[in-house]
Formats: C-alpha cells, structure tokens, sequence
C-alpha cells in the first residue's frame, strides 16, 4: 500500500465506491465521504494527504467544505472535481485548490494529480 | 395593461422561460455526467478484473455479479433521466394541450429533484392513481410550478421538507405544495406574469404556522 492517504468526497455512492476500490488495486489507500460535513469529521479523526473533492455536494458545497479545510487543514492538497468540463483558465480554479478534474475522471489521470501533489508535500 | 407593459411583459417572460429551460437542462447534464461517470468507471473496475485474471489472480463471481447489478441500475437511471427530460423538451411544442396533469406533476418534481437534494430538502409526492386530464399549457405550468419551487428551496435550510400532492375537488385539479418553510414570499414579477397567462390556473398561498402551502387550482380548462 501507499505511504499516502488520500480522501475521496463526493455524493454519488456508487462512483466513489468504485474509484476507491480501483485505487486500492493500484495500491493507493483511500476512503470516501458522502457530504462535507462527514468529510470534515474523518479528516479530524484520522490522517489524509490529499482530498478529492466534488464541487457540487448537497448540503455544505465542496467550496464551503474547502474554505472550512483552509483554516483546519491549510497543510492538505486539495483535487476539486468539476462537473463539466475544465475551467477556462488556471485562474478559474477555485481559490484553495491546487487543481481540477472534471467528470468522468480519468483513473490514471487522477491518480497522476495526487502523486504529483503527494510529492509537492515532500518537497515542503 | 399598456400596449408597452405587454410587450416588456412578454419579452421578460421570454427570457424567464429560456432561464428556466436552461436551469432544468443544466440539472439534468449534470445528472446524467454522473451516471455516465459511474458507468464508466464499472467499465475500468472490469478492466482491471481482466487484468488481474492474466496475472493468475481471478475476481470473486460476486465481484463480477456486483458491477454488472451497477451498470445495469445505472442504466436504468440513464433511461429514466432522459425520457423525463423528452418529455420536458416536447412540452412547448403544444402550447394548449390536453395532458394528463397527474404525469406532468411527477417530470416537473423530478426533474426538481436534485436541486432538493442540493439543498439537502426532502421532496416528497403523492399522486393519484388515475389520470387528470386538463386543457392547460404545460411549459408554461412546469415553468410556475419549477419556479414555486425554487423560491420555497431558496428559503429553506437543510433538513427541511417540501410535500408535493395532486386531488380532484369540485371539478377543479388542486396542486397542492406543502413545506415546512416559515418565511415564504411567493410574489414575484416572474410568477405575476406566468399566472396572468395561465388562465385558469389560480394561486393561494398560505403562510403560517411554521409552514407555507402553496395551492394551484386548475378549472375552467377541463377537457
């Protein structure tokens, strides 16, 4: 298994059950929540390094869950999950973020931004 | 009504009704990016089952059993989500036509679904179990009633309620929409101007009690 854990936040239970499980089969340790608030619980209860997160989440949305992250766990990489589409220019990313995905997600891709912000995090 | 107020009238509902239009498509893309997402990740997880299997390490049937029960509700979610939405682009097509209100009732709340669930608001609904045919306009109909709906999301919080039912009474066909919302202005340009064309439609709202109710009664127009 990794030497990293990543968190996977999104409402649709079936997706991120399976991204999670195809994760684990590259040898990447993963767990998932379903809405923010439930996100914010696990990261206080346990030890993340990247968080995956849904723009759009019902309840508290991923921008909220992030400007909340910001203050709690400024020191965690956040990968925010666009539902269409890239936003038109870097600068479109929403502030906090280090970068995008949009739906459906390319595994290998995704798994690329996460090792890419993993080493960020060593380099620090 | 000045022969000017009309034309702005007519102009801002225009635009109101191609917002609305674009409101309920952008929700439903977005739903359905989700399904195929979810499709498209079984078909990765499969992939790599294929994989596993050339290295000597065969999956579990039950593995096997459990993406293709995914990929098969997943369709069938895909399916759904798009003949509501058929139905909804084939709605101004007609735009005085005898329907089945009971139908229309339950694609325009579905297709309102997700903005509920956005908002963590339940939406529920009760609908007869025969037809109630009028003689109505339906875009315009799911126009109000979508709207009415977006207003009472726009006031609530999480954990809140919003009751959707349907009932024949005196020959009329009551849209009944119950929230647990206390603060609810209805009153809008939008909605003045939707009802004024909506003859027969007729709007009470009743706001007390800690709950709003929202009834649309539709007569004269009974095919």
């Amino acid at each position: 298994m990794s030497d990293f854990k990543v968190l996977f936040v999104d409402d649709e239970e079936e997706l991120v059950k399976t991204i999670v499980e195809r994760l684990g089969y590259r040898g990447v340790e993963a767990e998932y929540s379903l809405t923010g608030p439930e996100a914010l619980e696990k990261l206080e209860s346990s030890i993340f390094d990247v968080v995956v997160l849904d723009v759009k989440l019902p309840g508290m949305s991923g921008i909220e869950v992030m400007e909340k992250m910001q203050i709690s766990h400024p020191q965690i990489p956040v990968l925010m999950i666009t539902g269409h589409g890239a936003p038109a220019e870097e600068e479109d990313i929403p502030e906090g973020a280090i970068d995008y995905l949009p739906k459906p997600i390319d595994l290998e891709i995704l798994l690329g931004k996460i090792k890419k912000a993993v080493e960020k995090i060593e380099q620090k | 009504m000045s022969k000017n107020n009309t034309s702005s009238d007519e102009q801002l509902l225009r635009e109101r009704s191609l917002a609305f239009f674009g409101a309920v498509v952008a929700s439903v893309s977005h739903e359905l990016n989700n399904v195929i997402s979810i499709v498209d990740q079984s078909s990765g997880l499969l992939e790599d089952f294929a994989l596993m299997s050339e290295r000597g390490k065969t999956p579990p049937p039950e593995k096997l059993r459990l993406v293709a029960d995914r990929v098969g509700r997943q369709t069938q979610r895909g399916l759904e989500i798009i003949q509501r939405l058929n139905t909804f682009a084939h709605s101004p097509d007609y735009p005085k036509n005898e329907c089945n209100i009971v139908d229309v009732v339950r694609n325009i709340t579905a297709l309102s679904e997700r903005l509920a669930d956005l908002k963590k608001v339940k939406l529920e609904i009760s609908l007869p179990d025969r037809e109630l045919q009028m003689l109505i306009d339906p875009f315009s109909f799911q126009h109000l009633f979508f709207s009415i709906i977006r207003r009472m999301l726009d006031c609530s919080e999480s954990g809140e309620q919003i009751s959707v039912s349907v009932v024949e009474e005196g020959g009329e066909c009551i849209v009944i929409i119950e929230s647990t919302i206390a603060k609810y202005e209805y009153k809008s340009d939008e909605l003045d101007i939707l009802l004024s064309g909506l003859v027969p439609v007729r709007l009470i709202s009743d706001s007390g009690g800690g709950t709003t109710t929202i009834t649309l009664a539709l007569g004269d127009g009974t095919a």
